[in-house]
């Protein structure tokens, strides 16, 4: 399996899962009146799609390392630490 | 239109703030009429699917077209806006990349190279924005933004020539791109042929990345706008390969943004979700199409889209300098 085949199972799954998830948090939403089930499904929805990235990101890195490509998995590994500092940064 | 809840102001317990939005979010459904909300979230979906058509199709995450979408439309504070934006960039990101990586467009390891100097970018750019003033800023970039989109409709038809001469594949690759193996093909559906090509100017493109990112961070703006030029103009890669491997790096930058937005409870769930969905439906279609379109078509489209982005910041310039408003400030 090559790396395009793996990013896009990834991405793909948590895409899915997350629009099941939101769907869902619709389907309730227009049932039953500000239930916190929706909003609980809401939330698992929107932190399920936001953190697919970083998981992808994590195994492609995975991948690097696993075939000795060490430019690529320390570019990968460069821009996985600059990400969680700009984000600590941010808050 | 849609009452704003309390923002928690605790800063450093995440699992906390995660309860205390979803009890924030709790509070503002209650308190907001049941049909309404069901309305304005079908609204919303609906309004986002044109947006994440036309960012599918030209590499951008959207977000400069959902604030003021959000603002002036819907009446939202302009924070909750920008903080649902972030997360529909994010949906965005991520829909069109797992097209793309279907149709194998996108350039994953030029990607996760060029984002390296991106957000690198990004970082310096958010440090600088405190000691510069920012009517500078905007009226550089949209001097910046006006002359490349002009460029762009002025040479869109020489993208379709260098597509079917295979000029791309005749470029000298540097020695960077050797060793990373940077360069790549993929399928033109319009053209029906396989398209190769070799990546080159890979110094001058990470260094043009990171001003990129500085624009990004020291304005608030999206990297695609500036990403998909860089990459067709200055790396001579194909405008498509250029748009998708755009999308894959948005989904990476933006999602860190995202998760700290959530964590300290500034997203409101309900009308995210609805622009999430609408935005993801667009990417679909858009994804669908953009390989089936001629890339001078593609070019065409994004020199508009990075013409308006110029106003747009030209506009916010102006207004930031003398004062004066011109529609879009």
């Amino acid at each position: 399996m090559n790396l395009e085949d793996i990013a896009c199972k990834g991405l793909t799954l948590g895409l899915t899962i997350s629009l099941i998830i939101l769907t869902l948090g619709f389907f309730f939403a227009y049932i039953v009146h500000s239930s916190p089930l929706t909003t609980i499904l809401f939330y698992a929805g929107i932190i399920t799609l936001v953190i697919t990235p970083v998981i992808v990101i994590t195994g492609l890195l995975i991948v690097f390392i696993k075939m000795r490509e060490k430019y690529m998995a320390l570019i990968t590994l460069t821009v996985i630490i600059i990400i969680i500092i700009s984000g600590l940064l941010k808050r | 239109m849609v009452p704003s809840y309390v923002v928690s102001e605790n800063k450093f317990f995440p699992i906390h703030f995660a309860f205390n939005s979803l009890d924030n979010i709790y509070t503002y459904e209650k308190h907001s009429g049941h049909n309404m909300q069901i309305m304005l979230s079908f609204t919303l979906a609906i309004v986002m699917i044109p947006v994440g058509f036309l960012a599918a199709l030209v590499g951008i995450g959207g977000g400069t077209i959902i604030v003021p979408l959000l603002t002036l439309f819907f009446g939202l504070p302009i924070k909750e806006a920008v903080a649902i934006s972030i997360v529909t960039v994010v949906a965005a990101g991520i829909t069109g990349a797992s097209r793309y990586l279907k149709q194998k467009i996108t350039n994953i390891r030029l990607g996760l190279f060029l984002e390296m100097s991106t957000t690198l970018g990004a970082m310096l750019g958010a440090i600088l924005a405190l000691s510069l003033p920012s009517f500078v800023l905007f009226l550089l970039l949209a001097t910046v933004l006006i002359y490349v989109g002009l460029n762009q409709i002025y040479r869109g038809k020489k993208e379709r020539e260098m597509i079917k001469h295979r000029a791309y594949e005749k470029i000298h690759e540097d020695t960077i791109a050797k060793t990373l193996n940077l360069s790549g093909k993929y399928w033109d559906a319009a053209e029906n042929a396989e398209i190769k090509y070799k990546v080159t100017n890979t110094l001058q493109g990470l260094f043009a990345s990171i001003t990129a990112g500085l624009a990004s961070g020291m304005l608030g703006i999206g990297g695609g706008v500036l990403k998909v030029p860089i990459m067709n103009e200055v790396m001579k890669i194909p405008v498509k390969v250029a748009v998708a491997t755009s999308k894959f790096m948005m989904c990476l930058t933006a999602s860190a943004a995202a998760l700290v937005y959530i964590n300290e409870g500034r997203v409101n769930l309900h009308l995210a979700s609805a622009t999430v969905l609408g935005i993801m439906m667009g990417e679909l279609i858009g994804t669908r199409v953009m390989n089936r379109v001629h890339a001078d078509k593609i070019k065409m489209l994004l020199g508009l889209v990075l013409a308006y982005f110029g106003y747009l910041m030209l506009a916010k310039g102006v207004y930031r300098f003398s004062g004066v408003k011109l529609p879009g400030a």
